[in-house]
């Protein structure tokens, strides 16, 4: 059975963690993981005790994320949106001749459309 | 939980011409209340494309004009329990490579994306340009407009 193997082959390793088979391949270039070489052989192997550890590592990334919420002042919010209607108005005046799509295709290297 | 792309804050201050910034202003007013959010990334590439138009000064009110004004909560990175030069590796290079290899993505959105999927509570992302992201998202996908429904 799967669950009871020392080792998994990239496929299925790469399958369990949600990553390209190459991926590992470059994770094992950067020293990131360990993977077993086949004697006489170019194939490696993953040690499931490697898939196991990115795993917790992958699984503590995914809950790291920090939500900073705005301020709940009514004074503040007031401020800020008194404030950004001045910028659009700001902005409004220039001729702008660019559209949006144009501005995303630049910003982001690929079509908006 | 809604996360907003970049489209539809520049649609709002820099391009009040087009025909979808009445929808997008309505978008913006109904999201405010369902505690709207934005990833670090989008939040710099709007600052950074309206730094052309706006003096360092307006620029640094930033917390009030936009977090505040439209109730955004900021999504940032963090390593959690990872080292931290492991965690930085992981977050700008491994961690969007990955999605490349995956789905021939833009860096950018690969950024994006991947902060937004592992905010738990986030449920949706808004974008003008839905079409290229549902594919590629476990999100839901919408653009301002099918958020009104």
């Amino acid at each position: 059975m799967q669950g009871q193997k020392a080792a998994l082959t990239l496929k299925e390793a790469s399958k369990r963690l949600g990553v390209h088979p190459n991926t590992l391949r470059n994770w094992e270039r950067q020293g990131v993981i360990q993977l077993i070489r086949l004697p006489g052989s170019r194939y490696r192997r993953v040690p499931v005790s490697e898939v196991q550890r990115l795993v917790a590592q992958m699984h503590g990334q995914q809950a790291s994320v920090r939500l900073e919420p705005p301020s709940d002042d009514p004074a503040m919010i007031a401020e800020g949106q008194a404030l950004a209607r001045a910028i659009q108005l700001e902005l409004a005046a220039l001729n702008q001749t660019q559209t949006l799509e144009d501005t995303m295709q630049a910003l982001r290297g690929r079509s908006w459309s | 939980m809604v996360v907003i792309d970049t489209d539809v804050f520049l649609l709002e201050f820099a391009f009040h011409r087009d025909p979808r910034h009445e929808v997008n202003a309505r978008f913006l007013t109904v999201v405010r209340d369902r505690a709207p959010t934005i990833t670090i990334y989008n939040l710099m590439e709007i600052l950074g494309q309206l730094s052309f138009n706006l003096s360092p000064a307006r620029l640094a009110q930033w917390p009030l004009w936009l977090q505040t004004a439209y109730g955004l909560t900021v999504l940032w990175p963090e390593p959690g329990e990872m080292e931290a030069l492991a965690f930085f590796r992981w977050e700008i290079h491994e961690a969007p490579l990955a999605r490349m290899q995956d789905k021939r993505m833009a860096f950018l959105d690969t950024l994006i994306l991947n902060l937004a999927e592992r905010t738990s509570e986030a449920e949706t992302f808004v974008t003008w340009n839905a079409r290229h992201f549902r594919d590629k998202s476990s999100l839901t996908v919408l653009t301002p407009a099918e958020y009104l429904g």
